[in-house]
C-alpha cells in the first residue's frame, strides 16, 4: 500500500442486527469510540504521509454500521476531515449497510458524508439473510420498506446479491425481473458465496455448482444486455467487463485485482488490521497486527508476516496454471478468501475459476455485438495496436 | 538526433551533459544521486537484476520512464508482480530476452499493464512458435493493451506506410545509443556489444555499413522484402542465421498493418 490511493474497510462496530446463515463474521459487541477513531485516523494519516499516499477511501461497514447513530458518523466525519485537511490528504467515505435500522434521521449524514449513496444487500429468493431472532421474510419486508423510504428521500441505493441454490433454480429471468421490475433496483452486483467463518449446514453447500452458476451469470448478462443497458440499469460485474472488452476504462471488482494487498486493508472495531473484512472478522491467525497496539501502521504493514503471505500469493499462483489462462490480465488467480475458505490454502486459485472464465469468454464474445467497435478491425486487432492508431 | 548514453549510475558525473539512460541495481541510489535539474536529459532509468524493493521510486519524479531488465524470464517472471505499483506514477517497460520461457514473462508483463521490449537477438528455431503465439496475442487478444516492441512499432509503420529501422526500434543503433560499461569504457549498444568498439572506425555509420554489406554479399538479405525495415538486424552476429521464422513474423505484422489501414480508411469514409 504505497501508491497514490488505498482503501480502508473500517468496521465501526463488530455487532450486527442480522443473523445471516452464510455470514463469515465472528461477531462481538465491540464498537469503535470516537477517541479510538481519532487515534486510528492519525495513524492512517501518518502512514499516508510516510508512503506519499494522497487519497484514502473509507468503506464503512460492520457488523452492521448503522447500529452506531447518525450523530456518531457526523462527528466521525468532522474528526477525520479536520485531521486530513491538516495533512493535505483527501478522505472519501462509502457505506455498506443492511438498512434494517435506517430512518430519515440518516438522510443528512448519508448526503453529507456518503455522497447520498449507500450499498446494501438482498438475495432472491432470500433463504439465508435474517433479522436477528426472526426469519428471511421479515428481513425482506423491513428491507423493502427501508429501501423504499431511502429512495423516496433521493438516496441512491446499490444492492449486492449473493446467489444460492434456489436462485439458480428460479433462473436469471425471474431473478432480474424481481430486482429490476418488481423492486425497481437499477444498480446491483452479483457476488459469489463462500464458506467463510464458522461452519454450518448452509456453508457446506458452498461453493455452488460452478457450471450452473456460470450459466446463471451468462444468462443474466444477456438479459441485462437486452433489457437493462438502454434503460440505465447497471449490473455488476457485467457492466465493468463490458467496458473492459470494449476498450474503455474498467473498474473491476476486488476479487480480480492484481494483488489486493497493494490496494486495501481492513480494521475492525477492536483495531485489528487484516487484508479485508472477511479476514479481520474471522481469522485471527491472519491478522497483520493491531493499530492501537503499534507505533506505526507503516511498520506494522511492512513487517507483518501474514501480510507478506498475501503479497506473495499472485507470485506463487504463477507456478500453477494461471499463467496459461487467456484471462490472466483480468483475474490474477481471483480472491484469496474464496480460495482459503474452500481449500484451506491461501496459495490456491479461486474456486470459481471456471465460472470466471466462462463469464469472461461470454462477455468477450458479446461485447462487439453490444457496443460497436470504432473500426471493423477492432474485433481482430488488439487494444494495443488499435489504440495507437485511433487515438 | 543526439546520442543517448546508457551509463551506470556511478558514471553520472562524467556524462551529466549528455542525454542519458541511467542503469542501476539499487533504486535508492537513484534518489540519492540524481537531482531534478538533470532529469530533462534523462530518457529513462534502467533497473537491473530486479531489485528487492522499488517502493522508493513510486513517488520519485512522477512521469519518468522506468525499464525493468528481466533476466532468466522463464523463472523470474512471477517477480513482476512486485513492481506493478511503479505504474501508479511511471510508464514502465520490461526488457525481456527471447530465451526459454520468455513468452510467460511477456504474458504476465502485459497482463500487469507493463509495456514490453523484446531483446530478440537471433532466436533459435525452438523459440519461433512461442514468438508466433506471442505476436498473435499482441495482435488479437483484447486483454493486451500495451505496446510490445518491436511488434508495435513495425505494425504501425506498416499501417501508416512509413519507413522504420529495426535497429532504432530496438535501441541498438550506435548512431543513437552508446553503452558505457562499469569501468567507463564506451561500447556499442545491445547485442552489438560483443564487437570491439575500438575496431569500429565510424560507430555512427555502423548500421549503414552493415546493411550495405548484406546487400552486396548477395545473401538472404539481398532478396528479402523486409530489408527496408530490418537492414540486416537479424544477421548480427551470425551472418548465416536463417531468417525463415523471422520473415513469418514480419509478414504477419505487414498483413495486420495493411488490414488495420484498410479498416481505418473504411471507418473514416462512413
Amino acid at each position: 500500500m504505497n501508491g497514490n490511493h488505498f482503501s480502508l474497510i473500517l468496521l465501526s462496530t463488530n455487532k450486527c442486527n442480522a443473523a445471516c446463515d452464510y455470514c463469515f463474521e465472528d461477531k462481538t459487541n465491540n464498537r469503535l469510540s470516537l477517541q479510538k477513531l481519532q487515534v486510528l485516523t492519525d495513524k492512517v494519516l501518518d502512514h499516508m504521509e510516510a508512503s506519499n499516499i494522497g487519497r484514502v477511501t473509507i468503506h464503512w461497514q460492520g457488523g452492521e454500521a448503522m447500529l452506531l447513530p447518525p450523530d456518531w458518523y457526523r462527528q466521525a466525519y468532522d474528526l477525520m476531515q479536520t485531521a486530513a485537511d491538516k495533512r493535505g490528504k483527501l478522505i472519501r467515505h462509502g457505506l455498506q449497510t443492511n438498512m434494517l435500522t435506517y430512518s430519515s434521521r440518516w438522510n443528512e449524514v448519508i448526503a453529507g458524508m456518503f455522497g447520498n449513496s449507500v450499498s446494501t444487500s438482498l438475495d432472491y429468493p432470500n433463504l439465508y439473510r435474517k433479522v436477528l431472532g426472526r426469519g428471511p421474510d421479515d428481513y425482506n419486508t423491513i428491507w423493502a420498506r427501508k429501501v423504499g423510504m431511502a429512495r423516496e428521500a433521493g438516496i441512491d441505493v446499490k444492492v449486492i446479491s449473493v446467489p444460492n441454490q434456489a436462485t439458480l433454480e428460479i433462473g436469471a429471468e425471474r431473478f432480474y425481473e424481481h430486482f429490476v421490475d418488481e423492486l425497481g433496483i437499477t444498480d446491483f452486483q452479483i457476488n459469489t458465496p463462500f464458506p467463510g467463518g464458522e461452519a454450518n449446514s448452509v456453508k457446506q453447500s458452498m461453493p455452488l455448482d460452478v457450471a450452473e452458476l456460470a450459466r446463471f451469470h451468462c444468462e443474466l448478462a444477456d438479459i441485462w444486455f437486452e433489457r437493462g443497458i438502454d434503460r440505465g440499469v447497471s449490473v455488476g460485474p457485467f457492466d465493468e467487463l463490458l467496458n473492459y472488452f470494449t476498450h474503455k476504462d474498467a473498474c473491476l471488482p476486488c476479487i480480480w485485482g492484481q494483488n489486493c494487498s497493494d490496494e486495501f486493508i481492513s480494521i475492525d472495531a477492536l483495531g485489528n488490521v487484516a487484508q479485508c473484512d472477511c479476514w479481520v472478522t474471522s481469522y485471527p491467525e491472519y491478522f497483520f497486527g493491531n493499530i492501537f497496539e503499534c507505533d506505526s501502521l507503516t511498520e506494522l504493514l511492512r513487517t507483518s508476516q501474514a501480510r507478506q503471505r498475501f503479497q506473495e500469493r499472485p507470485v506463487k499462483l504463477m507456478a500453477q496454471d494461471c499463467i496459461h489462462c487467456d484471462y490472466l490480465s483480468l483475474c490474477h488467480g481471483g480472491c484469496p478468501v474464496r480460495a482459503f475458505t474452500v481449500s484451506g490454502n491461501l496459495f490456491e486459485k479461486d474456486p470459481y475459476c471456471a465460472l470466471y472464465k466462462a463469464l469472461f469468454r461470454h462477455l468477450e464474445q458479446r461485447a462487439p455485438q453490444i457496443v460497436s467497435p470504432p473500426v471493423r478491425a477492432a474485433s481482430t486487432i488488439s487494444k494495443a495496436a488499435l489504440s495507437a492508431e485511433v487515438h | 538526433m543526439a546520442v543517448v548514453y546508457n551509463i551506470p549510475l556511478s558514471r553520472l558525473a562524467e556524462y551529466r551533459q549528455h542525454d542519458l539512460i541511467v542503469r542501476t541495481e539499487q533504486p535508492q541510489a537513484l534518489l540519492d544521486s540524481i537531482d531534478l535539474g538533470q532529469l530533462q536529459q534523462l530518457a529513462y532509468v534502467q533497473l537491473l537484476s530486479l531489485p528487492a524493493n522499488t517502493d522508493c521510486l513510486i513517488h520519485w519524479t512522477p512521469g519518468l520512464a522506468v525499464e525493468l531488465v528481466l533476466e532468466q524470464p522463464g523463472t523470474n517472471f512471477p517477480q513482476l508482480y512486485r513492481y506493478a505499483k511503479l505504474l501508479d506514477n511511471h510508464p514502465v517497460r520490461v526488457a525481456i530476452p527471447v530465451e526459454n520461457g520468455f513468452e510467460k514473462a511477456v504474458k504476465l508483463a502485459l497482463s500487469l499493464q507493463f509495456a514490453v521490449r523484446l531483446q530478440i537477438g537471433q532466436p533459435a528455431e525452438v523459440l519461433m512458435q512461442p514468438l508466433i503465439d506471442t505476436l498473435d496475442d499482441y495482435l488479437h487478444r483484447p486483454t493486451v493493451a500495451l505496446p510490445l516492441e518491436f511488434f508495435h512499432s513495425l505494425l504501425l509503420a506498416f499501417c501508416r506506410e512509413e519507413p522504420i529501422d529495426l535497429w532504432q526500434v530496438q535501441e541498438e543503433d550506435p548512431a543513437l545509443v552508446r553503452y558505457i560499461d562499469d569501468a567507463g569504457a564506451e561500447q556499442l549498444p545491445g547485442k552489438l556489444a560483443v564487437q570491439d568498439f575500438a575496431a569500429i572506425a565510424e560507430p555512427a555509420s555502423f548500421v549503414e555499413h552493415w546493411a550495405a554489406a548484406r546487400l552486396q554479399d548477395g545473401g538472404e538479405c539481398s532478396k528479402c522484402t523486409f530489408f527496408a525495415q530490418c537492414r540486416g538486424y537479424f544477421k548480427w552476429p551470425k551472418r548465416d542465421y536463417d531468417c525463415t521464422g523471422i520473415k513469418m513474423l514480419l509478414q504477419t505484422l505487414r498483413q495486420a498493418g495493411e488490414e488495420l489501414r484498410r479498416d481505418l480508411a473504411e471507418a473514416e469514409s462512413h
